[in-house]
């Protein structure tokens, strides 16, 4: 009896499978080189070839976006498709292969084999990593003109009916293979190469069929178990572990077992638990909101849920534009998000611009201004960004706040603080805010143009919070606590000012992380200085779509998290396993570790004791919401 | 990459309107596959006018209608280019064009 046998490679798309496996195998063969006719001939030949290969791009096109329910979530699934048909139009390919039938007077598909050899050839020649993977799609690129053009290139794409419910095994697979495969309806993808960001695994997770990238060795594993006859054939797929096993024995078939059944509710009913509130154990509420860029996510959003959205960072509405935006736009920005969640807190983080996050056109701005020197545009200085720029740039930051004043009329609107580091800098944009509410109550009601459904209102003053992201902050937030309404902690910021780290710095961001001690410590602090004054505090930065840290952020008081809204419904599952008077007494332990690696381990090994084999953590990233179609607001 | 060999559009039509801007590439991928594809979808949506990115500081030139010459840039964030356009549709492609970039292309920070 052959052993049981483990292979393991990258997560590519959530899910577990079982099924006979099943080699797929292509051979590229060049083509022969002796034209068949003229020249004219060879060439009309090619022209029907492309037309026929841009016709059936274009069906695959159409069966990706049929599958896509949602374009904001996976325009990359179609993207591949649009990017097949662009090169297939291209002039550098058409003309290298026009050249060599007119000149070298080759068959077409010769001409086709030299041409995206020569092209990829070139871009393997360009330096970057994102555009050197651009050679596996030229081989699909050919392998479809060539099969256009009568060529047999592709063989072992075995008949459909054996494909049903198969785990299929290959190197790599070409999208229009992927596309095969779905239609037969196999039940999970291993490939040897590849990783999570492949066309593959990005494809899988469009189509949600289970997939399993990089896996080492799987390919020799697979023809070696067929070989050994029917009984050692069987395969179990775990694509959010990444984890493929042949032959495996009863034990591993109930582990995994479990595990499917688990995920079958997951998948189908996580969408629909996702609806209810998220209650810990023992019945606290914890808030889960979503983080956003733009007004166009208001549909993930409410696919997702969220209670409400926690961050609207006003610098990517910024950036997505050639010029600075007027007062109506951003007007009109922010009025969207809020109608779009009238019964639910919108929150609006104000410009934090400079250092890494700098945006061109208001550098010039700044610096035609007189308001930033030349030097430090050019060279931007650590600390000159956030509240500090709007302070220099004071029609900025009024603009801003009309703006929210006007989108506050059904009283949803919260405004947050970049980068607070005193007290003085609240009383200043304060001030600004008062200001900004006398001004649009001067208006006459109306004035914004749009008919809102409820009466108009007397536009009230949005609430004022600020981000904790700087250890000043942390230091003063029991003063803090009571000049304002809100805290929102930004755990990213906060723990590189803490840590001193740059986050350009791979090698020295590994070490960043929200369970450091230190970082334990602050938000400990934070959270009671909040809870003394009596002002909600939520937290908004990576650490609040990371599962494996929701016990902590619960146990040490926290009871709004915003986080991108495709990890909502996984958050919330995992807050109602949580018993929150435990997660107190954990956070306590917690603290008393020593080391970032001590309270990492901890959280691991308590996150696995939770969910067992059930759920692993990087399950997180790996699920995609499937969303509907309006927004429910 | 040779600089438009071979390419029956490669000199943009004399005489004609030229609309020139400047552009930054602002998504943190750069100008890889997806952008240049989306930018080699709008030129030929325009099949009269002619589009020629040129990288300001190598002097690369890449036909906006070609997704290969424009991955051959390798222009990653940051890079700077000219954009040229030619034709009765000069300004509206240009203006397109440039709004991409701008944009990031629509792509989601990481």
């Amino acid at each position: 009896m052959a052993e049981e046998r483990v292979f393991k490679g990258s997560g590519g798309a959530a899910g577990i499978a079982r099924g006979p496996v099943l080699v797929l195998q292509r051979s590229h063969d060049c083509p022969e080189k002796a034209p068949q006719g003229r020249p004219s001939d060879e060439w009309a030949a090619f022209e029907a070839a492309q037309a026929e290969a841009i016709a059936r791009v274009d069906m695959m096109l159409d069966e990706a976006k049929s599958f896509a329910d949602d374009e904001a979530h996976s325009p990359q699934g179609t993207a591949i498709f649009e990017s097949y048909e662009a090169i297939l139009r291209d002039p550098v390919l058409v003309n290298l292969v026009k050249s060599d039938i007119f000149n070298a007077r080759v068959s077409a598909g010769f001409a086709v084999w030299n041409a995206l050899g020569r092209i990829r050839g070139i871009l393997e020649g360009v330096q970057s990593p994102h555009i050197a993977e651009k050679s596996v799609d030229l081989e699909n690129v050919r392998g479809l003109l060539l099969e256009e053009l009568g060529a047999n290139e592709s063989e072992g794409l075995a008949p459909s009916l054996s494909l049903v419910g198969a785990v299929v095994v290959a190197t790599l697979l070409s999208p229009q293979e992927m596309l095969k495969l779905v239609r037969a309806r196999v039940a999970a993808i291993v490939c040897e190469q590849g990783s999570r960001n492949s066309h593959v695994a990005i494809l899988a997770r469009n189509f949600n069929i289970p997939a399993v990238l990089g896996a080492r060795g799987v390919l020799a594993g697979a023809q070696s178990a067929l070989a050994a006859g029917a009984d050692a054939s069987l395969f179990l797929v775990d694509g959010s572990a990444g984890v493929v096993v042949a032959n495996p024995s009863s034990d591993t078939q109930r582990t995994f077992e479990a595990r499917r059944a688990y995920w079958k509710l997951l998948g189908k009913e996580l969408h629909e638990r996702a609806r209810l509130p998220a209650l810990t154990t023992d019945g606290q509420h914890v808030e889960v909101f979503a983080n956003a860029d733009s007004s166009l996510e208001t549909s993930a959003i409410s696919a997702a849920y969220a209670d409400g959205v926690g961050l609207f960072r006003m610098e990517s509405y910024f950036l997505s534009r050639t010029e600075l935006p007027s007062e109506a736009d951003v007007t009109r920005e922010i009025s969207a998000l809020a109608a779009a969640f009238p019964s639910k807190p919108v929150t609006i983080r104000l410009l934090d611009a400079g250092a890494d996050k700098s945006i061109p056109a208001l550098s010039a701005r700044l610096v035609a201004k007189g308001l930033v020197s030349e030097v430090e545009a050019l060279t931007n200085p650590m600390g000159l960004r956030g509240v500090r720029v709007l302070l220099r740039d004071t029609e900025l930051l009024q603009m801003q706040c009309r703006a929210a004043v006007r989108a506050n009329s059904r009283g949803n609107v919260r405004v947050m603080i970049p980068f607070v580091t005193g007290l003085e800098e609240v009383e200043q944009v304060r001030t600004a805010l008062m200001e900004a509410w006398q001004a649009v109550s001067r208006e006459t009601p109306g004035l914004s143009g749009k008919t809102h459904t409820s009466r108009p209102q007397t536009p009230t003053v949005p609430v004022l919070g600020v981000m904790i992201e700087t250890p000043a902050a942390v230091a003063l937030a029991d003063l803090l606590a009571n000049e304002v309404g809100f805290f929102s902690i930004g755990t990213n910021d906060l723990t590189q000012h803490t840590l001193v780290i740059d986050r350009a710095s791979a090698e020295v961001s590994k070490c960043a992380d929200a369970a450091h001690p230190a970082l334990l410590r602050f938000l400990s602090r934070t959270v009671e200085a909040a809870n003394e004054a009596g002002i909600p505090v939520s937290l908004c930065g990576e650490a609040a779509s990371e599962a494996p840290y929701a016990e902590l952020l619960i146990g040490l008081g926290l009871r709004q998290l915003s986080c991108s809204p495709h990890a909502i419904p996984l958050l919330k599952e995992t807050i109602r396993s949580i018993d929150a008077a435990e997660a107190h007494r954990f956070v306590t332990a917690l603290k008393k570790e020593k080391t970032l690696e001590g309270v990492r381990a901890l959280l691991q090994s308590r996150f696995r004791e939770r969910f067992g084999t059930v759920l692993e953590p990087e399950d997180a990233s790996l699920i995609a919401v499937k969303g509907s179609q309006k927004a429910s607001a | 990459m040779t600089r438009n060999d071979n390419k029956p559009n490669s000199a943009l039509p004399p005489h004609a309107l030229v609309v020139s801007k400047e552009v930054e590439i602002v998504n943190p991928l750069g100008l890889h596959t997806r952008p240049s594809t989306l930018i080699a979808k709008r030129t030929r949506e325009s099949p009269d006018t002619a589009l020629v990115l040129t990288c300001l500081r190598t002097g690369q030139q890449a036909q906006g209608e070609s997704v290969i010459a424009l991955l051959s840039l390798g222009a990653a964030q940051g890079t700077r280019l000219r954009l040229n356009a030619a034709g009765p549709a000069a300004q509206s492609l240009a203006d397109d064009i440039a709004q991409l970039f701008a944009r990031g292309f629509d792509e989601s920070p990481p």
